[in-house]
């Protein structure tokens, strides 16, 4: 086990110990008073697991409100990702640190100002950038605006739940059940910290994917039971899609396993950490396989077949409303963190600190920022796909699902078994050095051969590689001055 | 007069048994689930009821210490249902805003 600072579960224990023994060790029962003592552990270990996955999803939502904004302006991912911390012309809006009684955070504001000078968005969309940034201004005299999505919480919880008539009521009703109680499941497998975690069972893996693959079921039976045929075509859509991809998503997950030779996440991020090497850097293809098949079972952007907003309305969640809808919507992006989480923990190593070797004071900071990070950091591709890409169409997702996907990670499963059979250095217990860069390197340099697939005679006689090509360029400098 | 056993010692009857209650309820749930499989009048209910009971057999397979085993049978067999059910609604005759048809 890595050591970490923050032993949580440690100390809960400890607390409960303590409890136990001072009040069902006095009484009659004193023989309970270890199971009562496990038992509060592992209840307050999951509320607190929940509590911190609950909070921090909050941070999705704003990356993907802010990231998404500046995407959508066509500024480019450099400029987006600096929007993260910075405002626009110098001045980051809301600036709540100021209105803090007793001013503990104007130096802080002070250092800001400092940043928004030096490398803010300097750009001159007022317009734009004000109504990007609405998130400031929504309820900025009660809560930053990080806390937006507590505010629609509240809208959905106040409005009202209604029923289709021609509905089928019981289906219509237990469908969310499962959809959202399946997607929370899902946490309980995903550890924060060596001892964070709330259950680690020994198959936690193949829990993990029996949880994740149950959602799906919910969605189709919300799009069969709100009786109406766009639901239904959504429903439909889900479901093909999604028993399409399941399979390569498991093939996937069991060359990290066959990788690391365990089925518990936490054995599988301990390995990366003790043999030196990232998975990321042994299995390239697969880690970009699980991105792609994670965005496909997540349902966002490019696979979004099945809420289709331009044919379908909002596909299977169409008749939905209120608490219910906006439980959903929760529940997708927690699928989508869950997704963010387990790309750290199968292909960067988890809690591992980058350079935890080299670098002394990195092992100070606790392992379970490292966990966020990683994921926030995955978010921040999730995010990029939905707005660089396009929607496909069906047959396309299907076909690159089962003729492309299927056979290449089954390739990659054969990889990660000649890997472990006879690469990895059973003895020292660690990778050879070379391993991992040679790999790397070959994969990056068939990426980039690969993806040069631009005939560059065309590019040249067509100045703009558009199908549309406007004869007037828009008035510069009316506008967007 | 002696009182019930659970009445005397809450704490150690549910401490004690937890495995046996756990079991109670997961059968309890399988068999209503196997029934309401055979007895519902339309396809999604009774595939919900197939859903019920293949939860419970794998709790079953969890009290029984086989993990393994309760993975594989929520993995395996609930993609099934999605297929069944997905053949369940292309053949059978659902009548979709019923006004329009016939």
């Amino acid at each position: 086990m890595t050591d970490d600072i923050l032993d949580m579960r440690g100390w809960v224990r400890a607390a409960m110990d303590f409890v136990s023994e001072n009040t069902i060790g006095m009484s009659r029962h004193w023989e309970y008073t270890d199971s009562v003592a496990w038992f509060l552990t592992e209840f307050i270990m999951c509320v607190m697991v929940f509590g911190g996955i609950m909070t921090t999803l909050l941070v999705l939502l704003w990356m993907e409100r802010k990231l998404l904004g500046r995407f959508m302006d066509r500024r480019g991912a450099r400029t987006s990702l600096r929007s993260l911390w910075v405002g626009e012309n110098g001045v980051t809006a809301g600036e709540w640190w100021n209105q803090l009684p007793f001013g503990p955070g104007v130096p802080g504001g002070m250092v800001n100002k400092l940043l928004n000078e030096f490398a803010g968005n300097d750009h001159e969309l007022e317009a734009v950038s004000r109504v990007q940034n609405r998130s400031y201004h929504g309820v900025w005299w009660l809560l930053p605006g990080f806390f937006q999505n507590l505010a629609d919480g509240m809208k959905f919880l106040t409005k009202e739940h209604m029923v289709p008539e021609k509905a089928d009521r019981f289906v219509f009703e237990i469908a969310p059940f499962l959809i959202i109680a399946t997607t929370v499941m899902c946490f309980t497998f995903i550890p924060l910290g060596p001892h964070f975690y709330s259950n680690n069972s020994e198959m936690s893996i193949l829990f993990l994917m029996a949880v994740f693959s149950v959602a799906p079921l919910g969605v189709f039976f919300a799009g069969w039971s709100s009786n109406n045929k766009y639901t239904l075509l959504g429903g439909i859509r889900s479901a093909a899609q999604l028993t399409a991809y399941e399979i390569p998503l498991l093939v996937i997950v069991l060359s990290v396993v066959v990788l690391s030779g365990s089925f518990n996440v936490i054995e599988v991020i301990e390995f990366q950490a003790d043999s030196g090497v990232w998975n990321i850097f042994l299995l390239p293809m697969g880690s970009v396989l699980f991105l792609v098949v994670m965005v496909a079972e997540v349902e966002r952007i490019p696979f979004d077949m099945p809420e289709a907003e331009a044919e379908l309305v909002e596909g299977w969640w169409t008749e939905y409303g209120g608490m219910r809808w906006g439980l959903m919507f929760a529940s997708e992006y927690l699928r989508t963190y869950a997704a963010c989480l387990l790309f750290a923990h199968f292909f960067l190593g988890g809690w591992e600190a980058p350079f935890e070797d080299t670098l002394p004071l990195i092992g100070l900071v606790p392992h379970i920022l490292w966990v966020f990070l990683k994921a926030w950091f995955m978010f921040i591709f999730f995010v990029w796909f939905r707005a660089a890409l396009h929607r496909v169409r069906t047959d396309q997702i299907l076909e690159f699902g089962w003729r492309w996907l299927l056979p290449l990670s089954l390739v990659n499963l054969v990889m990660a078994t000649v890997l472990r059979l006879w690469v990895y250095d059973g003895v020292n217990e660690e990778w050879p050095i070379l391993v991992p860069i040679l790999i790397t390197s070959i994969s990056l340099a068939l990426f980039i051969l690969l993806s040069i697939d631009e005939d560059p005679e065309a590019l040249e006689a067509q100045t703009r590689p558009f199908s549309v090509q406007t004869v007037d360029v828009a008035s510069p400098g009316q506008h967007r001055k | 007069m002696e009182l019930p056993a659970f009445l005397m010692d809450p704490i150690g009857d549910i401490f004690g048994s937890i495995e046996g209650i756990a079991f109670g309820i997961m059968a309890v749930i399988a068999i209503a689930g196997a029934l309401g499989t055979v007895y519902s009048k339309r396809v999604a209910h009774s595939m919900l009821s197939l859903i019920m009971c293949f939860f419970a057999v794998a709790g079953v397979f969890l009290l029984a210490n086989a993990e393994m085993l309760a993975a594989i049978q929520i993995l395996v067999y609930l993609g099934s249902v999605m297929l069944v059910f997905a053949f369940g609604v292309m053949l059978s005759r659902r009548q979709i805003m019923e006004e329009d048809f016939e």
